[in-house]
């Protein structure tokens, strides 16, 4: 199994914090696996201070 | 006497308590009856994780927050706390993703009472850090296809936390899914207390879709240090400096390698019930831990550095 870009069309000033992937698997059903991206996006105006101004995180 | 009586009278006309599975919700007085959707995932977590009750309460991220791709395919936020299959199938993205909403607080969550802050000495260092998508150079390309996460995560130019942050945001996601898998296992342990096995199994599988990430953020963490020893030896020395960073990364290893110890005595604990997980666990196991932990110790010494 092959990773996939999660989220292909984010703009480019947010990125994805609180990321979660997952893979799957289901034997029971005609389909092996899936894989489960969550992602909760932050501006990216500069990610580093952003990280460490006690900013709260911007939920979309 | 009678005035009292008319009193406890008044209160069981006006309190209310409404249940969720088996765990009460608050007592609330009539004219406050609604419960929030916060409220319920509380009730539940007091259910079966209730050690992470606290972490609801103080930094829930709700399900209808977080945008969620399916085989690339971004999903409608259907999430309703009231439902109990909700609650049971989001239970430990919940916890990851409250885990990253504490951990945006300048910190890092161990367990519910342990969060370990970064002095703003160690904040002013790490900014200073490089992406973590130069590790490229210190993991072999086998690797870099083989990992189920690196490209998600490390791989060159990816617009995500554990990336732009370096070995801040790697640390925040192993603690994030050392959490999320802990308290699964928690919640796998409580429902087989109940003799609940169908509910154990589904609290198990959730912690083993995201167990092996033990693994494969430990191989991101140490190819971050080797990078650092390697071609950066001024933050590599600054690294080593990072005490909180060293007390986050040793505390969160013993709190995985737990959960990882709980998910290989399943055999025992389900006895005949194995069955209906073996399947899971053979497949994770083939297809994502024996890479990974082969791989692993490729980094040993750099990530015993790390260890306090």
């Amino acid at each position: 199994m092959t990773g996939f870009e999660p989220a292909t069309t984010r703009p480019p000033d947010v990125y994805a914090t609180g990321l979660r992937y997952i893979p799957i698997v289901q034997k029971y059903r005609n389909l092996l696996s899936f894989e489960i991206v969550i992602e909760i996006l932050q501006p990216a105006t500069n990610p580093l201070v952003t990280f460490f101004q006690n900013s709260i995180m911007v939920e979309l | 006497m009678k005035k009292i009586i008319s009193i406890l009278s008044l209160i069981n006309i006006f309190q209310f308590s409404f249940t969720l599975g088996n765990e009460p919700l608050p007592v609330k007085a009539k004219s406050q009856l609604t419960y929030s959707e916060k409220e319920y995932v509380e009730s539940f977590c007091r259910q079966y994780a209730p050690a992470y009750v606290s972490l609801i309460q103080s930094s829930y991220s709700s399900p209808n927050s977080w945008i969620r791709s399916i085989n690339g395919v971004v999903q409608e936020n259907t999430f309703n706390a009231q439902n109990r299959e909700h609650l049971i199938n989001e239970f430990e993205s919940i916890i990851h993703e409250t885990t990253h909403h504490k951990n945006s607080f300048n910190g890092f969550l161990i367990d519910p009472n342990t969060y370990l802050v970064l002095t703003d000495q160690e904040r002013q260092l790490s900014m200073k850090f490089f992406k973590s998508d130069a590790i490229e150079k210190v993991v072999s390309t086998e690797a870099q296809k083989k990992l189920f996460r690196y490209k998600t995560y490390v791989s060159p130019g990816v617009n995500v936390g554990a990336n732009n942050q370096g070995i801040i945001g790697l640390l925040d996601e192993y603690s994030a899914y050392q959490n999320g898998c802990t308290a699964a296992l928690i919640a796998y342990d409580n429902a087989l207390k109940n003799e609940d096995t169908t509910l154990a199994i589904t609290f198990l599988k959730q912690a083993l879709a995201t167990h092996f990430a033990y693994f494969e953020f430990n191989i991101f963490i140490g190819a971050y240090v080797k990078y650092a020893r390697l071609y950066n030896q001024e933050v590599y020395q600054q690294i080593l400096k990072l005490t909180t960073l060293k007390k986050v990364y040793t505390l969160n290893t013993q709190s995985f390698i737990n959960s990882l110890q709980i998910i290989q005595n399943a055999p025992t604990r389900l006895k005949g019930n194995y069955h209906l997980v073996k399947y899971t666990m053979d497949y994770y196991n083939t297809n994502y831990v024996d890479f990974s932990k082969t791989y692993m110790k490729n980094f040993e010494a750099d990530l015993q550095s790390l260890k306090i």
